[in-house]
């Protein structure tokens, strides 16, 4: 029998059909000890913080043969004691994400393309610390910035120290709490955040604040929410235009139109003034200025127009006053998500004027203040001739966000020369999207230190990657949303990954190359030196304890109530080898009646703010045409807020939509009614459309979100496979336009309206 | 013997979603993709239900964690044709994924449709193999997958009991999601034992379990103020 | 489709499709033939170890398989254990030589790994030595009588774990071992 070409091929064929017979058996990843890689299956367990968001939670790093497999908490950490959130279960998602930048580069070609070529990190540095010094010689030093994230760690120091000796007053820190702080400044004089006693409050009246899903604390929050539903005595009232995680765990929900709560909190404070329902003996002793808010509250605020405003019935109004007063103590909070409104900072006065009405400032389950961790501090800097001079002439130190914004694009005559980037958080991105051909232009060099491909290293002249927080050496000292002093330890689990090199690292080492001056006032050999000289203040400091079992902790309030405090350790040597074993330090207890610590302006009194303007932004702004009906309404979404880095967590992100069964794709709410309206049909694909772009979504219809709203989530962030540019395409900041909060620079982003309608196809 | 079993305060459950993210961490669970979301086959062994009633403004919404009920009675055992799924002495339901022949039968007779089958070969980039749990192995395209309650917890637990040379004490054994969920609402335990809190809350009059009337006798119990209109 | 009598004589014929299954047998031989290859081969250590000979020394077999008593895994000898004996060439052996080239250079050994089980189970020495009191022997035989690393492990087969386990009256769930 002759074989011809075909008969081969057949033959070919028939083999080939039992060729997946051999793979399938041979399948090498069946076993998946691969014959090189034998290794013993060893187990640790290495306490560390959790830096995922800016809580700070101690975490229990599980490694397997120095592979770092799965995180559970800390069960002695006082903020999350064990427990952690889906952002920080799939924090390690962001360590082994592909995303990961693995060495130093360098953009070639124009700088508006993302072209890179890889560099040594000798070149990198050199490169950075010549252009550095060049602007330092020849006295343009105040025209380097740094902008990053208002961090709880030392990190903030170095940075500020690096800029100080260097000549430079522009540490741009950009702060999702600025607005609050404004607020507490305002009223109390302090430049601080304020912590709520959840856990004595009887009432928690929440003007929209995210206290169960986005705020540093919420572990703690959940923890507590979770005990008092068991049974015990708590009552929430959510005051939201959406129903929210909160709304929805709330007893009460109260729908109200954006932009409108600091209305009905003066309101509900009208009520109580005029019923006398307020905390006298308080108001005489700690307040100032109480007869001029009365005065103009009477005078000017009529609940026939606030109800109308705030779209709140009256009785709703009265009855939230009342509980406010029967429930005490209750708290009155409000968050940031206040501030992304045009008003926000006279909307947070309103809603903390309450508190001060109801004498909840610095009591039991009211608003507390808390105090700094005892670490050393780093020894004053000594400035040269050149740093001097530069500070001299360069007065002008920007503030608020709205002056670094300006700083960084518009300000021409004082321009950035050089800016350094490291993850300056999402209000940044938001920025960048808007103003990267701006910020290209103005700006000469820019160097990025984010470990991860995104919008910041995307500006960037030259990359020099960061690690993430799993492979360096870091102190958090917990967000003053908690009320006790924590510092938690957190150290490198793994070595760095690839070329990566940690932020602290590289900016030693750039000091090193930067002259005489520098090495004089960074003596140390590494960032773990500075860390371990700071946190041996804690040694020193004689109160607070290593973190202990909760028996132990309950033991040291008590003690330290009295003002006792016992040494638990014999030498600094043993001190430091404990806190490393347990993760941290805390001091427990929680001292009332400092008034100089809790009231820091001149008159040592809550000041009551009386000029509030009555306002009702979406009345004043919608347009008259009706080509825009409906009021956009961008919220976050859980754990999202306060950073950009709710990317490369695939596991975390894809449960954002659980609510709407989505999983990967941008949603928009609409009320039932409305979509009845403007005939869009639940699970539509829509583009809703602003004058400023549009973008495509899938249309859920809600109950939960009040008529004429267009309630979208933002930080909504692509799934892995998504293309850069599909995922920059879609995002929900295309459709604000340019308004910012006049005080605080944060981005408006309820004053936007826009249109949905139905798209074509998929 | 024992019969571990778990409750599920609903009253408690902030629907914050640690749960569902520390069972894909612990098991090897790879996260989804668009293409899984479009034909509703993506994999979450613990997931959280939510259920909307009412109208604007009177509007309540309730959160359902479901991880595998562990039934008593399991239906997915009695269709399995190759034993590969069956209900262990501890009472716990187990899936031998060597043995599992992919014929979804199982996942067709649960009827809280908390089976699921690797329609996908799972895709671990080279970098999240790292992640993987030596404790529990990688699936293939075609088995069928489901919670275990950690099972492999439980395994390691006794393990050190024996090794430390003591019983096994109820704490020992935890599966992920109990073990991080914030607010308490998930609790883990021996239902036969009566000095646990699982026994003691299962028998409270807040407590029932989803759909009772079909026999199936499951081991989670929720518990919820007032009536359960499932 | 309909099957009509001219298209089962085309079948019953030895026509050319059939060709596809001459193929299809080829392949599958091949496949055996690897299958079988791979198993006579068997492993080949990049060192000739003595077991034997260490034993005699009076090494136990602990002290170079250091996690059997505390891990799943039992381990293998480092460098660094093997430098304990062998700074110096203690014999003539030309594997020694090798070792101590291995040493010299720094570089690990590559040992195969010889003994598994399939993923699928979870098998933990701890559970089985300290735990279970049960002897290396059992399931590794007597390799540590051997003078050559064995090319091919004993038999482990499934049923040989349940026997054992049946004998000592132990657990034999499925998931007490299949993960």
């Amino acid at each position: 029998m002759a074989i011809k070409r075909r008969d081969f091929l057949k033959i070919g064929g028939g083999i080939s059909l039992s060729l997946p017979l051999y793979t399938c058996i041979s399948d090498k990843s069946y076993n998946s000890t691969s014959r090189s890689n034998w290794l013993a299956g060893v187990e640790r367990w290495v306490p560390s913080v959790c830096q995922a968001c800016p809580g700070g939670c101690g975490i229990m790093v599980r490694l397997v043969d120095d592979r770092a497999v799965k995180i559970e908490g800390n069960p002695i950490h006082p903020l999350n004691k064990g427990k952690v959130c889906p952002k920080g279960q799939s924090g390690l998602q962001l360590l082994y994400s592909s995303e990961r930048i693995r060495g130093p580069l360098k953009k070639v070609g124009s700088r508006n393309e993302e072209r890179w070529e890889e560099i040594s990190w000798d070149e990198a540095l050199d490169t950075v610390s010549t252009k550095l010094q060049q602007l330092r010689e020849s006295g343009q030093s105040h025209t380097v910035a740094f902008a990053g994230k208002n961090q709880q760690n030392t990190t903030d120091e170095l940075i500020s120290r690096f800029l100080e000796v260097y000549g430079s007053p522009h540490f741009f820190k950009f702060d999702e709490w600025a607005a609050l702080k404004n607020a507490y400044f305002v009223s109390q004089g302090i430049n601080d955040i304020m912590a709520v006693d959840f856990n004595n409050s009887r009432l928690i009246l929440s003007f929209g604040a995210s206290f169960l899903s986005n705020w540093p604390n919420v572990m703690e929050n959940q923890r507590i929410y979770g005990e008092k539903r068991a049974g015990g005595d708590l009552k929430i009232i959510q005051i939201e235009p959406r129903f929210s995680i909160e709304a929805s765990r709330a007893d009460k929900w109260i729908p109200i139109n954006p932009g409108s709560e600091g209305l009905l909190a003066l309101g509900i404070a009208s009520v109580l003034v005029k019923e006398r329902l307020y905390n006298q003996a308080f108001i005489e002793r700690f307040t100032s200025r109480f007869n001029e808010f009365r005065d103009y509250i009477l005078q000017n605020i009529t609940l026939d127009q606030v109800s109308e405003i705030t779209g709140v019935p009256l009785s709703s109004i009265i009855e939230i006053a009342k509980e406010f007063n029967t429930h005490q103590p209750a708290v009155a909070v409000a968050d940031s998500n206040l501030s992304y409104s045009g008003n926000g900072l006279f909307d947070i006065l309103a809603v903390h004027s309450l508190n001060a009405l109801a004498g909840n400032i610095d009591s039991p389950g009211g608003f507390l203040r808390r105090r700094q961790a005892p670490l050393t501090d780093l020894p004053p800097v000594i400035l040269d001739s050149a740093a001097k001079k530069a500070f001299s002439e360069e007065k002008q130190k920007a503030v608020s966000q709205r002056d670094m914004i300006d700083n960084l694009i518009n300000n021409s005559s004082q321009g950035i020369r050089c800016l350094l980037l490291s993850s300056p958080g999402h209000h940044f991105d938001s920025i960048i999207q808007k103003k990267k051909t701006d910020i290209l232009e103005n700006i000469p060099f820019i160097v990025s230190f984010s470990p991860f491909m995104d919008e910041t290293s995307s500006l960037a002249d030259i990359i020099l990657p960061d690690t993430t927080f799993y492979e360096k050496w870091q102190d958090h000292h917990s967000s003053p949303l908690s009320e006790i002093p924590i510092v938690g330890i957190s150290r490198p689990v793994i070595k760095p990954l690839y070329q990566s090199r940690p932020l602290e690292s590289t900016l030693l080492t750039l000091a090193k190359s930067m002259g005489e001056n520098f090495v004089q006032n960074f003596p140390w050999s590494d960032y773990k030196e500075i860390l371990f000289y700071r946190i041996k203040g804690l040694f020193r400091a004689k109160k607070g304890s290593i973190f202990s079992s909760s028996y132990e902790e309950a033991q040291l309030r008590i003690l330290e109530e009295r003002r006792w405090w016992t040494r638990q350790h014999d030498s600094e040597d043993a001190f430091m080898k404990d806190i490393l074993e347990k993760g941290g330090w805390q001091d427990p207890s929680y001292h009332f009646n400092e008034r100089s610590f809790v009231y820091q302006n001149k008159s040592r009194r809550f000041v009551f703010t009386s000029s509030h303007e009555i306002k009702d932004q979406g009345a004043a702004e919608n347009p008259e045409n009706g080509d825009y009906p409906l009021r956009l309404f961008l919220f976050d979404l859980p754990f999202t807020s306060t950073d950009s880095g709710s990317k490369n967590m695939p596991w975390y992100q894809e449960n954002l939509g659980f609510r709407f069964g989505l999983m990967w794709k941008i949603w928009v709410e609409v009320n039932p009614d409305t979509a009845g309206d403007i005939g869009i049909r639940d699970k539509d694909i829509v583009w809703v459309e602003s004058p400023q772009g549009r973008i495509k979504a899938v249309a859920r219809v809600f109950p939960g979100i009040g008529p004429d709203i267009a309630g979208i989530p933002l930080n909504k962030a692509e799934h892995p496979l998504a293309s850069k540019e599909e995922a920059a395409s879609n995002d929900p900041l295309h459709l604000l336009g340019e308004t910012y909060d006049e005080r605080t620079g944060v981005p408006d982003r309820i004053s936007t309206h826009v249109k949905i309608y139905k798209a074509r196809g998929r | 013997m024992r019969k571990w079993g778990m409750v599920i305060d609903l009253d408690r459950c902030a629907g914050c979603q640690a749960c569902v993210v520390a069972c894909k961490a612990e098991n090897n669970v790879v996260h989804s993709d668009p293409v899984q979301e479009e034909t509703f086959r993506a994999i979450s062994w613990m997931s959280v239900l939510t259920v909307m009633e009412g109208e604007y403004p009177d509007v309540k919404e309730r959160y359902f964690p479901r991880p595998c009920m562990h039934c008593e009675n399991p239906p997915c055992v009695k269709v399995c044709p190759v034993g590969a799924t069956y209900k262990n002495p501890e009472g716990i339901v187990a899936q031998v994924y060597t043995r599992c022949i992919g014929c979804r039968y199982c996942t067709n007779n649960c009827p809280y449709t908390l089976k699921y089958f690797n329609y996908f070969r799972p895709r671990w980039t080279r970098e999240m193999k790292n992640l993987l749990n030596p404790d529990v192995p990688k699936r293939q395209v075609g088995v069928v997958e489901k919670c275990t309650f950690c099972h492999h917890r439980l395994q390691k637990a006794k393990e050190d009991a024996r090794f430390e040379k003591r019983e096994l004490r109820e704490k020992d054994y935890v599966p992920a999601c109990v073990q991080t969920c914030p607010t308490g609402a998930l609790i883990f335990g021996d239902l036969e034992n009566p000095k646990s809190e699982v026994f003691r809350l299962s028998k409270i009059s807040r407590a029932f379990r989803l759909l009772e009337e079909l026999g199936t006798e499951p081991q989670v119990f929720y518990l919820t103020e007032g009536e359960w209109h499932g | 489709m309909k099957v009509d009598g001219h298209m089962l004589n085309k079948l019953r014929k030895p026509k050319k499709l059939s060709l596809v299954f001459i193929g299809l047998a080829l392949g599958v031989s091949v496949f055996l033939l690897v299958i079988l290859l791979e198993s006579w081969g068997g492993t080949t250590q990049p060192l000739r170890f003595n077991h034997k000979i260490h034993a005699e020394n009076e090494l136990t077999c602990q002290d170079c398989h250091p996690y059997f008593l505390e891990y799943a895994s039992s381990g293998r000898p480092e460098l660094e254990t093997c430098i304990l004996c062998h700074e110096e060439a203690l014999t003539e052996s030309e594997e020694e030589k090798k070792l101590l080239g291995y040493i010299q250079s720094g570089n690990e050994i590559e040992w195969v790994r010889l003994f598994r089980v399939p993923e699928d189970v979870y098998f933990s020495h701890r559970r089985h030595v300290a735990v279970g009191n049960v002897e290396c022997a059992v399931c590794h035989g007597d390799i540590g009588e051997s003078t050559r690393p064995p090319s091919n492990p004993r038999n482990m087969s499934m049923k040989k774990c349940m026997d054992c386990h049946e004998d000592k009256q132990v657990n034999n769930d499925c998931i007490a071992c299949h993960r």
